[in-house]
């Protein structure tokens, strides 16, 4: 047997590692359009423990950890470029705490967000966590660790790694470490006024270590919710559209977006408004403020409030958000990917024509949209465009227009989302040099033998 | 369900119906005329109260978008005409 694999059996136990051609073909590939590779090795850990040692196991013999979530990024991160050992999450499951009083949650690294969302449900109706407009499989860490968004970044302040309140690590020599307040007291409650070491395992792909466990902020949840959908001709109108929205600090949610389907709404904007409420009074004044803030647009009949029946408000209200989902397949070819890209909110006009510019030439079906993140501080805009997998031709169209679309929003002055190999060569092309220098500090500090996920932010 | 034939209801005697029925909001709403809809709603299903009805039967499928939950949540249940034939055609 091989000598390796023997060595993971004993940390984990032989139901919980393969090297079958089988689990190597499934974990090689995404769901995306970035080309797979086969690991060598598919773990499972338990525990924290287990997760050490098999990072000490890589460690002493050189070989690569690719941590993995729910494993559908899309863009290929969990991909592992150079073979080695996918560390697969999803045995580390557990709801570990949950602190009604000071509103957080202690997951283990493995947990998806529909888990959380169940529980929540079932133990603690008054309290929910901000939900990406993902599959429920998709992990609690796996979303934050790539900065994901959800239904709460409008109202509660930002992307979700910016929800976390601490973190445990295993760094990629082996050591484990608490971040937050939970490195000194025994409460997950927050990262503040320590030195903020969280950041270096957010954003980074899994190249600085292997996150175990999650505190997370838990936010009130109003037991009504409802949705307003503002439409507009005009995309220059929508920044403003939402400024004015945000500015009142009553929606949960907003979103925008043009899309071809449903065919109602071809060629308009439309904004989605997201509200929650304790009694119908406090969502009437809530719809009614929306209202006053946009008078002038519908005054004019330049724009306006659109009547919706209860199933498409109710989808507006929706956490997770489908409407991308029932979008995701509509080649029926099983292919989807989509290009987000973080930017200022006044940029939405152009990244619309954008997107529009590099989907029409080429027929391809498009959804393109934004979530507005924190009181307007920024959109994460996406671009999406389904493919047929069984089509080379429609994958490549497809994998041109990413491409397009990754330079057209560096070029708007965005930067590309949980970016695919391609798309994290282009940002390091235009990143400044002494801020290289310092992430290649960071990983070669962190991880000497260069084992973690490697392939991802190479600095040259 | 099929509904038994021997319970179906009349048409209610209502102050507002006919000529003098009031609108859903729903057109007021694509107007934009907020200040209108909350009250012609209320009118509406306040005087249905009032006649003391158990159905309130749609026409339109965007009346019963506009309406309907607003019934239902005044205890009246809302149901289609075209639901309603198909009901008692199978009665």
């Amino acid at each position: 047997m091989d000598p390796t694999l023997a060595r993971l059996q004993a940390i984990v136990g032989a139901a919980s590692v393969s090297d079958s051609a089988e689990e190597r073909y499934l974990y090689a590939r995404d769901q995306g359009l970035q080309a797979p590779h086969a690991p060598d090795y598919v773990v499972l850990p338990g525990s924290t423990q287990e997760v050490r040692q098999i990072v000490e196991l890589a460690n002493e013999k050189g070989i690569p950890v690719v941590p993995m979530g729910g494993g559908m990024v899309l863009s290929g991160l969990t991909i592992p470029l150079r073979g080695g050992i996918v560390l697969d999450m999803k045995r580390m499951n557990r709801i570990l705490e949950v602190n009604a009083c000071s509103r957080y949650a202690v997951v283990e690294a493995g947990c998806a967000q529909g888990m959380l969302k169940a529980y929540l449900n079932k133990h603690h109706p008054t309290l929910k966590h901000s939900l990406p407009d993902a599959p429920p499989g998709v992990t609690i860490a796996g979303n934050i660790a790539i900065h994901g968004s959800g239904h709460l970044s409008q109202h509660e302040g930002g992307f979700h790694s910016e929800m976390v309140t601490g973190l445990e690590v295993v760094l990629p020599t082996g050591e484990i470490v608490r971040l937050g307040s939970c490195s000194t007291v025994p409460t997950w409650h927050a990262r503040a006024p320590l030195p903020d070491l969280v950041g270096l395992f957010l954003g980074w792909n899994g190249t600085t270590g292997v996150i175990t466990k999650v505190g997370l902020k838990l936010f009130p949840r109003p037991p009504l919710v409802d949705g307003l959908l503002f439409m507009s001709a005009d995309p220059d109108r929508v920044p403003e559209i939402v400024s004015r929205i945000t500015a009142l600090e009553v929606a949960e949610d907003i979103n925008f977006m043009v899309t071809p389907l449903p065919k109602m709404f071809a060629g308009v904007e439309i904004t989605m408004i997201g509200l929650g409420a304790n009694t119908p009074e406090e969502m009437a004044l809530k719809k009614r403020l929306c209202r006053e803030a946009l008078r002038t647009y519908w005054e004019s009949k330049e724009a306006g409030f659109v009547p919706l029946p209860p199933k498409i408000r109710e989808g507006i209200a929706e956490a997770p958000n489908k409407t991308l989902t029932r979008f995701a397949d509509v080649l029926k070819g099983g292919g989807y990917e989509y290009v987000g890209g973080i930017i200022p909110l006044e940029k939405w006009p152009q990244a619309c024509r954008m997107g529009l510019e590099i989907a029409r030439p080429d027929g391809i079906t498009y959804s393109l949209g934004g979530r507005v993140i924190g009181r307007g501080h920024s959109v994460m805009f996406f671009c999406a465009y389904p493919f047929n997998r069984a089509d080379e031709k429609s994958m490549e169209r497809a994998r041109r227009a990413l491409h397009d679309t990754n330079v057209a929003i560096l070029e708007l002055g965005g930067i590309p989302w949980k970016a695919e190999l391609p798309a994290q060569r282009l940002i390091l092309e235009r990143m400044e040099t002494a801020t290289k220098a310092l992430m290649r500090r960071i990983m070669q500090t962190l991880d000497p033998a260069g084992i973690m996920n490697p392939g991802n932010w190479e600095v040259a | 369900m099929p509904w038994n034939r021997d319970e179906m209801a009349a048409r209610a005697a209502r102050e507002h119906d006919h000529e003098r029925a009031l609108c859903c909001g729903g057109p007021l709403e694509v107007q934009q005329r907020f200040d209108l809809v909350e009250d012609i709603q209320h009118r509406n299903i306040e005087d249905m109260r009032a006649a003391g009805v158990s159905h309130c039967v749609f026409n339109c499928p965007f009346c019963l978008w506009t309406l309907g939950e607003k019934v239902f949540k005044a205890g009246i249940v809302p149901v289609m005409m075209s639901d309603l034939c198909q009901r008692a055609l199978s009665a």
